[in-house]
C-alpha cells in the first residue's frame, strides 16, 4: 500500500515538473510583458523537433540539445519579437492575440509540410531503463527530464532575481514606466524577455520529446496544460509556476488512482474552478507582481 | 553565301538516312502497339493529402497507385482502352475533399471513383460520391456505419472493420489451453467513434469486451481516456496494481506508442501486450520505440509469405523505400485497384449497378487475399495476427501463415 502510494506522488511530482517547465515560458511573457502568447505551443513543438533531427541526423542525445536549445530559441525569440510583437505591441490587445494565433497557426502548417502528422519518438539509450527504489518504478528519462526541468526553472529564478539584468526585467514587470524614467531600456529587455520566454518553450519542447510520443498537431496539447499552470499558479512567477506544476501532476496521479480515467480532466479541472473562486490570483499573492 | 563542303554534305546525308529510318521505326512501332492509345481513357478519379497531416500515407498511396496504372497499361488496359488516373490533392481536409469530389463527378466525369485516405476524409465526401450514383471504391478507410447506410455501394479492401480489430486475437488465444491463457485483462480505450466500437462492438456483436467474455478471460480494468491524453503512467500503473496479465491498448499511433512506453517503463510484463486499436505496429515509428516495441502484437490484413498476387512485389518495392513491415494502407491501396480491375474487366462494363452486381456476386483475388463481398460491400473477415520479436514483426496468427510461434509475456 505504501509502495503504491509513493509511486502516485512521485508520479505526479514528475509529471509536475514537465507541466511546470511547459508553463514557464508561458507565464513570464504574459506575467512581463501582457502578451497572451498563444503560439507558445508551436515553440514547444518545434523545440521536440529540434531533439527529433539532432537525434535522428547526428545522434546528439536530448540533454545536449536541451542545452542547445536554449540559445537557438532565444534568438528565435528575438527575432519573432522585432519582427511580430513590436508590430502589434501598440494595437488592440485583440490584435495581438489574433497576430499569436496567427504565427502558432502558420508554425504548425509548417511543421506539418516539414514532418507531416506521422507520430515520431526520441529513444535515447536510457530511455527504455528505470530506477526502482523499495518498489517504486522511476523511469530514468522522467527522472533527467524532471532534473532538466528543475535545473531550467532555478537558472531563470536565479537569472531575474541576481542579475542586473534579471532585476530590470523584474521592475519592467512591476511597473514599466517607472522603470523607463530611472533608465531601463524597455524595448531591449523585452526582446530579451520574450526570448527568454521562447527559449523556455524550447527546452520543454526537448523535455516533453524525450518522454512522450509528439508529432506537428499534438504538441497544442500542451496549450492547454501551459495555460492550467499559469493560471492556477498565477502571472510571472517563477517559484509559483513550479508549485502549480507539481500540484497539476500530483492531482491528476491521485485522480487517476482513485476514480476512472475519464472522469480525472472533468475532476481536475472542477477543482481548478473552485481553488481560483477561493484565491483568485492562483498560487502567487497577486495578480501581477512577483517574478 | 551559303556553301557546302561535301565532307558536311556526307555527315548530312547520314543524318537524314538516320532521320528516315528513325521515322520508319516509329510508324513500325505505332502500328504494331495495341488499340489502347487510340481510344479515350478510362479515368479513375480520387484525392489524396498529399500534402498536410495525411501526406506520409498519402504518398505511399500514390505511389501505389503510379505503379498498378503502369502494370495495367503495360497489359493492354482495361476493356482494350488505356487507364488513366486523376488524383487530385484534398489537402487533408474534408471541406477541399467534397469539393474535388464534385469536380471530379462534375466536370471530370471519371467513370470509377476511389476514396481518399482516413475516415476523417472520406466520410466526407462519401453523400457526393452516392448522390452521383456512383461506387466508392475504397481502399482509403474502415468504417462499418458508413459501409452499411450504403447498402453495399461503397467497396473497399479492407478485410477487418472496428468490431473486429481483436479477432484475430482472441481466436489465438482461443486455441490455446485454458490454463495457458491470460486471466487478467486490461483495456485501455480512447474516446473516438473508431476506437470505441472496437472496444464495445456494434449491436452486440464483436468488440473485445464481447470477444474477451467469449473466450473467458475476465476484464480487471476498462478504462477509456480522453483523445488529448498526454500521460499514461497512471493508468499503467492501475493495471500493475490490479494484476493484470493482458492488456489491449485500443488508441491511436500517438497514444498507443505513449502506452507501450509507459507499459515498459514500469515493468508491467503482461503475457499478451496488443496494440489493436490500430495497426500501429506496422510504422516506421514502432521499431525505434526499442525494447518497448519488443512482444507487442498487432493487426494487418495480409503478409507477403503468404503468396497473394502483387504482395511479395509490392513489400519489395517498399523494402527498397526503407519500409521493413509493408504499411497495411499500402496493401489495401492495391487491392482496391486489383478490384477494379478484375470487376472492369469481368462484368465488361463500366455500368456501375452492372459493376455492383458482379462484384457481389464473384470473387476477386488480391494482394489482401481473396475477396468474397458481403451484403454491406466489405470483404469476409480475414486479418493477421503479428507479433514484434528480435526487432521485427512476424506472423504468429493464423497457423498456416505462421512465420513464428506466439511469444507469450513481455520480455
Amino acid at each position: 500500500m505504501l509502495t503504491h502510494v509513493l509511486s502516485i506522488v512521485a508520479d505526479g511530482v514528475l509529471l509536475g515538473l514537465i507541466y511546470a517547465i511547459t508553463g514557464l515560458g508561458l507565464s513570464l511573457v504574459l506575467g512581463v510583458m501582457g502578451i497572451v502568447n498563444v503560439a507558445h505551443s508551436a515553440f514547444v513543438m518545434l523545440g521536440s523537433f529540434l531533439a527529433f533531427e539532432l537525434f535522428r541526423r547526428f545522434g546528439v542525445d536530448p540533454v545536449v540539445a536541451f542545452v542547445l536549445a536554449l540559445p537557438v530559441f532565444f534568438v528565435l525569440g528575438i527575432v519573432v519579437y522585432r519582427v511580430v510583437i513590436t508590430r502589434v505591441q501598440s494595437a488592440a490587445q485583440t490584435q495581438g492575440l489574433v497576430a499569436m494565433f496567427g504565427l502558432m497557426v502558420l508554425i504548425e502548417n509548417l511543421g506539418t509540410i516539414a514532418w507531416t502528422t506521422d507520430t515520431r519518438v526520441v529513444t535515447a539509450s536510457y530511455t527504455n531503463a528505470s530506477l526502482v527504489l523499495g518498489g517504486v518504478v522511476l523511469p530514468h528519462v522522467r527522472l533527467i527530464a524532471g532534473g532538466l526541468a528543475l535545473l531550467l526553472i532555478g537558472g531563470v529564478w536565479a537569472f531575474l532575481r541576481f542579475t542586473l539584468t534579471g532585476r530590470a526585467i523584474r521592475a519592467m514587470g512591476q511597473n514599466p514606466e517607472a522603470a523607463r524614467i530611472v533608465g531601463v531600456d524597455i524595448a531591449r529587455l523585452s526582446a530579451v524577455m520574450f526570448g527568454l520566454g521562447i527559449a523556455c518553450a524550447g527546452a520543454a519542447g526537448v523535455a516533453l520529446a524525450m518522454v512522450f510520443p509528439f508529432s506537428p498537431n499534438t504538441q497544442v496539447v500542451w496549450l492547454a496544460w501551459a495555460f492550467l499552470v499559469v493560471i492556477l499558479g498565477g502571472l510571472g512567477s517563477v517559484a509559483s509556476t513550479l508549485a502549480a506544476g507539481i500540484a497539476v501532476g500530483l492531482i491528476q496521479s491521485v485522480c487517476t488512482a482513485v476514480m476512472p480515467f475519464d472522469t480525472v480532466y472533468l475532476v481536475l479541472y472542477v477543482l481548478l474552478a473552485v481553488i481560483l473562486t477561493v484565491r483568485r490570483e492562483g498560487l502567487s499573492r497577486a495578480v501581477r507582481r512577483t517574478i | 553565301m551559303t556553301t557546302f563542303d561535301p565532307t558536311r554534305r556526307r555527315v548530312l546525308g547520314a543524318a537524314g538516312l538516320a532521320a528516315g529510318v528513325a521515322a520508319g521505326l516509329a510508324l513500325a512501332v505505332a502500328a504494331a502497339a495495341p488499340a489502347v492509345a487510340q481510344q479515350a481513357p478510362i479515368v479513375i478519379g480520387g484525392t489524396l493529402g498529399l500534402t498536410g497531416a495525411y501526406a506520409e500515407p498519402s504518398t505511399d498511396y500514390k505511389f501505389v497507385y503510379d505503379r498498378w496504372l503502369e502494370e495495367v497499361n503495360k497489359k493492354g488496359g482495361l476493356l482494350g482502352r488505356p487507364v488513366k488516373m486523376v488524383v487530385y490533392n484534398d489537402e487533408s481536409t474534408p471541406t477541399v475533399a467534397q469539393s474535388l469530389y464534385n469536380r471530379l463527378l462534375d466536370q471530370d466525369k471519371v467513370d470509377i471513383v476511389i476514396a481518399p485516405y482516413t475516415t476523417f476524409v472520406g466520410g466526407a465526401v462519401v453523400p457526393i460520391v452516392m448522390s452521383h450514383g456512383k461506387l466508392l471504391f475504397n481502399g482509403g478507410f474502415v468504417g462499418i456505419n458508413i459501409f452499411r447506410n450504403n447498402k453495399g455501394s461503397i467497396i473497399g479492401s479492407f478485410t477487418y472493420q472496428e468490431p473486429d480489430y481483436t479477432r484475430g486475437l482472441f481466436e489465438m488465444l482461443k486455441d490455446l489451453p485454458a490454463e495457458q491463457r491470460p486471466k487478467r485483462l486490461a483495456i485501455f480505450t480512447s474516446q473516438n467513434p473508431f476506437t470505441v466500437v472496437v472496444r464495445a462492438g456494434i449491436g452486440g456483436k464483436g468488440g473485445a469486451l464481447n470477444y474477451a467474455k467469449e473466450a473467458g478471460i475476465p476484464v480487471v480494468l476498462d478504462e477509456q481516456y480522453p483523445p488529448t491524453t498526454t500521460d499514461f503512467n497512471g493508468l499503467v500503473q492501475k493495471a500493475k496494481a490490479a494484476n493484470a496479465d493482458m492488456v489491449l491498448a485500443l488508441g491511436l499511433p500517438n497514444d498507443t506508442l505513449n502506452i507501450a512506453r509507459s507499459v515498459h517503463q514500469q515493468g508491467l510484463k503482461p503475457m499478451v501486450f496488443c496494440t489493436c486499436g490500430s495497426q500501429v505496429t506496422t510504422l516506421s515509428a514502432w521499431p525505434k520505440l526499442g525494447e518497448a516495441a519488443e512482444g507487442g502484437f498487432g493487426t494487418t490484413v495480409s503478409w507477403p509469405t503468404q503468396g497473394y498476387p502483387g504482395l511479395a512485389d509490392l513489400a519489395a518495392v517498399f523494402k527498397a523505400r526503407g519500409y521493413e513491415t509493408l504499411p497495411t494502407y499500402a496493401i489495401v491501396g492495391y487491392a482496391i485497384l486489383q478490384v477494379i480491375e478484375q470487376a472492369v474487366e469481368g462484368a465488361k462494363t463500366l455500368d456501375q449497378e452492372k459493376l455492383k452486381a458482379y462484384i457481389h456476386a464473384n470473387e476477386f483475388k488480391t494482394a489482401a487475399g481473396t475477396f468474397r463481398y458481403q451484403d454491406d460491400g466489405t470483404p469476409v473477415f480475414s486479418q493477421i495476427l503479428i507479433q514484434f520479436q528480435n526487432g521485427r514483426n512476424q506472423v504468429v496468427w493464423p497457423k498456416q501463415a505462421q512465420t513464428a510461434q506466439p511469444v507469450l509475456g513481455k520480455p
